[in-house]
């Protein structure tokens, strides 16, 4: 919402008929937002375009499911940083958005699983496993074999995130549940940091060899 | 000193992309208010965070198990077959595989150990260090666990 400078502004210097600092800088944030939050959403369509039919089956799918839960991820974990400071006003959000991350985890595991079972056909079928154990192990041993596991940390981490967030209520920012925020909190920043591991690890896999 | 740069919310205002984002952070609306009645110790938030690290140990425990031997990867593909997907006759479609029983060893160990310690630990104040020992120790132990061990006696499979 653009508004025109007044007499009482604490940012501009001088009144003027054009938007506010503060106008331009939010209008610049959401545009960014908007923007990076759109390509990163477009990546996984590209597997639309692979020659192999299961890649655009199942890369396609369980490339949103994983971009999906990872952006709610790192935004509920960005946002664990002010409110371990003790940013109250952000709990509300800090609840539904563990939750969303609950669900999204749960939706990238199961669609994962899927394309797993793609992923360990046969060699004579082109199975992509079988294909990376010849020709580059170490992309199964190092890192799918880190993609497929990590990743599943998320679920038990997001579910009790969840679960005290919801509990505890406002009072998870008392002094005496100190250790409760800070515990709960930590966790929501290793959560980030294993759905962040998780997705540059199956792109790299991916990288070496579709489905 | 910093200035307060937010301004005030002015919900008559609002557009209408402002509202809405209001209203979806706020979505589902009993979560977002919280519980009304919460725990005053540490306990139950304890059990909750440790029995999740445990559930993830476990899981990598089983998977370093389970490739001592095509026997024991068997007992722990079994465990699995639960999920869908986890045995198929199709090699062109191909099958989960022993991931499914080891997935399982994850939701036992997360859901077994979770009751466990909330039951001893719901009226006891769990020290902060306690808490994130063992936090700690059991996410980076499953972690480091997610790469296959150098010992010569379990070769790659």
């Amino acid at each position: 919402m653009v508004q025109h400078s007044k007499q009482d502004s604490t940012t501009d210097l001088a009144t003027s008929e054009f938007p506010r600092q503060l106008d331009i800088a939010q209008v610049s944030i959401y545009g960014l937002s908007f923007l990076s939050a759109g390509l990163f959403l477009f990546l996984p369509l590209v597997n639309l375009l692979h020659p192999s039919p299961w890649q655009r089956w199942m890369g396609t799918i369980h490339g949103m499911g994983a971009m999906c839960a990872l952006l709610v991820m790192v935004y509920t974990g960005h946002l664990a940083f002010p409110l371990l400071r003790g940013a109250g006003k952000i709990l509300p959000q800090m609840r539904t958005l563990a939750f969303w991350s609950t669900i999204l985890s749960f939706l990238a595991i199961a669609t994962g699983n899927w394309a797993y079972m793609r992923y360990r056909a046969g060699i004579n079928f082109g199975g992509a496993r079988a294909l990376l154990k010849e020709n580059s192990p170490l992309g199964q041993y190092v890192l799918m074999e880190y993609h497929e596991f990590s990743v599943l940390f998320t679920l038990p981490l997001t579910v009790a995130c969840t679960w005290i967030l919801w509990n505890y209520g406002d009072s998870i920012l008392e002094k005496q549940n100190r250790p409760v925020l800070t515990a709960t909190c930590v966790a929501l920043m290793a959560i980030m940091f294993f759905a962040m591991g998780g997705m540059v690890s199956g792109l790299g896999v991916a990288k070496i060899q579709a489905l | 000193m910093t200035r307060q740069l937010s301004r005030q919310n002015h919900a008559e205002n609002e557009p209408f992309y402002g509202k809405l984002w209001h209203k979806l952070k706020h979505f589902p609306s009993g979560l977002a208010e919280g519980s009304e009645t919460a725990p005053s110790v540490s306990g139950p938030a304890a059990a909750a965070v440790i029995s999740a690290a445990i559930g993830c140990f476990t899981m990598m425990v089983t998977h370093h198990l389970s490739d001592t031997s095509k026997a024991t990867e068997k007992i722990v593909w079994n465990l699995g077959t639960w999920i869908p997907g986890s045995k198929t006759d199709s090699d062109l479609w191909g099958n989960i595989g022993s991931y499914t029983g080891k997935e399982t060893m994850l939701l036992v160990g997360w859901l077994i150990s979770w009751p466990i310690l909330h039951t001893l630990w719901k009226n006891k104040n769990i020290k902060s260090r306690t808490i994130f020992f063992w936090m700690f120790a059991l996410l980076v132990a499953a972690t480091a666990m997610c790469w296959h061990p150098l010992f010569p006696y379990l070769p790659l499979t």
